[in-house]
């Protein structure tokens, strides 16, 4: 555990600093679907309803602060993840 | 490379939900039970990491973005299998928790990106480090391997969309090929840094596994 720490406080630092200062251009997939014209395709309503949808809070709203408080939650669930389906695992 | 929801029709996501639900069923059988324990915490790092670099789309040329993919990241750090169920736990997190990739294409993106992307991509670096000799040219390896990840992973996405009837693959692959050629740098360029860094701060991690 103690091993790991300090590549978790990076990881967190990128997600919770540099990520909302990442581009809002779309990515690969998403322009190859504006460009061949395909992208009509997505389902306007996605099908489930995420609690953090495109690495916002809700309750925050779109912000810098929202995205950056995202990240880290999803950096965290992450890294707590493997251990939580570990205990669960054994018992 | 996340593909959402209505991209990929009913045969072809059911499909690759199956593929992908038996791949991990027995990847999650492949562990060693005895070895589990210890390693948890570098699966936990690797998965967080995967993640943060994931959320920093760097702007390529034309309008278009690329993020971190990090399927050969972590297949080095944590062997193939356990690389291929640390990918998969991310993907479904960021479908489920953050509507990053549509619930209904999860399976085919753990296919392209936790498994295509990230097992294939490990096994061309393990050819690759045939070729190339010494810890001296790891780096080369290390780039080489995960340019190529994405290459593959786009390849398959593109192969999912013409069976789906989305988009014919003799258009849809010259131009997935060509953007994510340039997207391939960016990965190449973090994962080569990312395991260099590792590498020299702490070489013990990456001893950890032998495979």
């Amino acid at each position: 555990m103690k091993q790991v720490l300090p590549f978790l406080i990076v990881a967190l630092i990128m997600a919770g600093l540099f990520s909302p200062l990442a581009s809002f251009f779309p990515d690969g997939l998403e322009w190859a679907a504006e460009r061949l014209g395909f992208i009509d395709h997505a389902n306007p309503e996605p099908l489930l309803t995420s609690p953090l949808p495109d690495y916002t809070i809700p309750r925050v709203g779109d912000s810098p602060l929202s995205t950056a408080l995202a990240g880290i939650i999803g950096t965290l669930i992450c890294f707590f993840l493997p251990f939580t389906l570990h205990l669960l695992r054994k018992k | 490379m996340h593909i959402p929801d209505g991209f990929l029709d009913t045969k072809t996501w059911i499909t690759f939900t199956a593929v992908s639900g038996v791949g991990l069923t027995l990847a999650l059988r492949s562990f060693k039970k005895e070895k589990l324990a210890q390693r948890i915490p570098l699966i936990g790092m690797t998965a967080a990491f995967v993640f943060a670099a994931q959320m920093l789309n760097f702007p390529i040329a034309g309008g278009t973005s690329g993020h971190f993919m990090g399927g050969v990241f972590a297949c080095i750090l944590l062997g193939p299998w356990t690389g291929f169920i640390t990918m998969s736990l991310v993907l479904i997190i960021q479908c489920l928790l953050f509507q990053d990739g549509g619930l209904t294409a999860l399976g085919a993106n753990i296919f392209n990106m936790g498994f295509i992307g990230s097992v294939g991509g490990f096994s061309l670096y393990g050819l690759f480090r045939l070729l190339v000799w010494g810890d001296r040219t790891r780096p080369v390896a290390y780039a080489l391997a995960s340019w190529t990840s994405i290459m593959l992973a786009a390849t398959f996405a593109s192969f999912q969309l013409a069976l789906s009837g989305t988009i014919d693959l003799s258009v849809s692959l010259p131009t997935m090929l060509g953007v994510h050629a340039v997207i391939g740098i960016g990965e190449a360029a973090i994962t080569t840094l990312a395991l260099m860094s590792i590498w020299k701060i702490r070489p013990d991690l990456m001893q950890q596994v032998k495979y």
